[in-house]
């Protein structure tokens, strides 16, 4: 009597076994048409599709195998764990320090997410992927240690030109550094502007991240605090786990207005 | 130990031999799944999974080399990476579970009637009749009408024990009953010895019993957030009965419900009267 676990491993086993079971859950097949897809011998296709049939998993119609709605519940089922041992396969590094509170893994979780790594051929693919989200939301929420100059860039002009409401909460810190930078004067006008909010936070925050029109982004650092890979996903628990977290930094921060730059930080605005 | 040798070098390699790792061995796949739930000790895993001592000790190391486990102290933890695959390959595992325990019952269940999806069953609560328990099906049904509060069913067919059940509860106030029936089970409810209990069923201010005018597709029931389906053969035999308390299954059998009692005709003791008397001439 077959177990559970002999029929999970009766599929793992075989690359071709899988392959056709895949190939059975698009759409009925001929046998021919499986010892194209699956490169295997005749002999083998007929084993196989012999032991679906004894698992109830297979039923021919004419010269047609089709999956039963056993064979679709099992395959659909294999396809999943598939895939999303096939991510964790690609995403490796990332793995160790993924958010786990705010992302949840159990239930499907990566595999429905985008990923961007940066590689030799594109090491700014992140800041690319970053910028151009910036520049398309329509409502963002931004948590991050800094407030680097291609976000401020891009927000700046999706904000003025009307096309985004903005918020963020940044360290203090980090604001301070950008302030004697070239971006001085567009930071400015973000804070002056109405549709956006910049709030300061008196510590350090630990984290990447961004909630919009229904979308988060976070991006992953590694041991060294370089960035490991940027992971983007609709999930809607994680829409609301990260907002949040958002919130609860924010409500312990102070809203930054024009004269409150002007204040703080008039005298390094007027030396650039 | 069988090595499988791959026949194609693809990228299907490593996820593949992932789950054939995790499937060729029942205790690695306690072991995961106890991980899952807490960090252990070695001793912990022992007393669980009920394995050797050299055996934890090769499960761990092999977990650990593909970073799946971490050492806390005394105790292993899964890591991040450990908890997705833990998770992805207990979904399966569930399903397919769940699929040994319908057996036979998988070509005749009426999700399409009900619009419910075999997902939906993952998990659910399987009676089959058998040789040390053969009337298990009807012992379980019997069960489930007395004990109910809220109670929506479909009805192909409403017998004697059945209206019994039900009478029970309904006039001892433990029960509210809303079930839809077609003409032959009114007519045949009718003409049985419990005619007087269904009667008193219909006059019940807590039990609505409507008529529809047409085929009902199946017998089941939602009942305090559960939904029950009766599996019937090609032969209109019950072959067994699935719960499940997936919200999903829930909201679609309610669904299913709702549509045929808005197109259904509730009994009230005057019609009920015109079918009695109806019934009456008749013998």
């Amino acid at each position: 009597m077959s177990t559970p676990l002999d029929d999970i491993r009766f599929l793992a086993d075989s690359a071709n076994r899988v392959r056709a079971i895949e190939a059975l859950a698009e759409s009925p097949r001929t046998r021919p048409e499986l010892r194209d897809e699956t490169d295997a011998s005749a002999a083998t296709v007929g084993r196989t599709l012999s032991a679906f049939e004894d698992r109830d998993w297979v039923a021919r119609e004419g010269n047609r195998y089709v999956l039963t709605s056993l064979g679709t519940y099992v395959a659909s089922g294999f396809s999943d764990l598939h895939d999303r041992m096939r991510t964790a396969h690609e995403h490796e590094a990332l793995f160790p320090h993924l958010p786990l509170e705010e992302v949840n893994l159990d239930a499907g979780g990566l595999a429905d997410v985008r990923v961007t790594v940066p590689t030799e051929t594109n090491p700014m693919a992140i800041v690319t992927r970053i910028r151009e989200i910036a520049r398309r939301s329509t409502h963002q929420r931004d948590l991050s240690y800094h407030f680097s100059e291609p976000c401020i860039d891009a927000h700046h002009r999706a904000v003025l030109d009307g096309a985004q409401t903005y918020e963020i909460v940044v360290p203090r810190t980090a604001l301070e550094a950008e302030m004697g930078s070239n971006c001085a004067a567009q930071l400015e006008e973000l804070v002056s502007a109405d549709r956006c909010s910049m709030y300061l936070y008196d510590g350090d925050i630990p984290y990447s991240w961004g909630v919009g029109d229904g979308h988060v982004l976070f991006v992953v650092k590694d041991d060294r605090m370089v960035s490991a890979g940027m992971v983007e996903t609709d999930d809607p628990v994680a829409v609301e786990r990260f907002t949040e977290t958002y919130e609860e930094y924010r409500e312990r921060s102070t809203l930054l207005t024009a004269e409150g730059l002007d204040e703080e930080w008039g005298h390094e605005m007027a030396r650039t | 130990m069988f090595i499988s040798v791959p026949s194609v070098q693809d990228t299907m390699s490593a996820p593949l031999d992932d789950i054939q790792f995790l499937a060729d061995s029942a205790n690695r796949v306690r072991a995961i799944e106890v991980l899952a739930e807490e960090p252990q000790t070695r001793a912990e895993l022992r007393d669980v999974i009920g394995a050797s001592a050299a055996t934890i000790s090769r499960t761990l190391g092999a977990f650990e080399s593909r970073g799946w486990v971490y050492r806390d102290g005394n105790r292993y933890a899964l890591t991040p990476l450990g908890t997705y695959i833990a998770g992805a390959f207990a979904d399966l595992h569930d399903r397919v579970r769940t699929a040994h325990d319908l057996d036979g019952l998988f070509p005749w269940l009426p999700l399409e009637a009900v619009g419910i999806d075999a997902d939906s069953l993952i998990g659910a609560r399987v009676t089959v009749a058998s040789e040390e328990n053969p009337i298990a099906i009807a012992t379980r049904i019997r069960e489930v009408e007395l004990r109910s509060i809220r109670s929506k069913s479909l009805a192909s067919y409403f017998p004697e024990p059945c209206i019994d059940s039900r009478h029970r509860a309904v006039t001892g106030d433990t029960q509210t009953f809303e079930t839809v029936i077609t003409p032959p089970v009114l007519e045949a409810a009718m003409s049985l010895d419990c005619a007087t209990k269904f009667e008193e069923l219909v006059s019940a201010a807590s039990c609505s019993i409507y008529v529809y005018d047409g085929d009902i597709p199946c017998a089941g029931m939602v009942n305090d957030g559960t939904v029950l389906l009766v599996v019937e053969d090609d032969r209109n035999s019950t072959v067994g009965l699935i719960e499940t308390d997936d919200p999903v299954a829930v909201e679609c059998f309610t669904e299913t419900f709702e549509k045929y009692r808005t197109n259904a005709t509730l009994l009230t003791p005057e019609n009920l009267a015109g079918e009695r008397d109806y019934e009456v001439a008749r013998t």
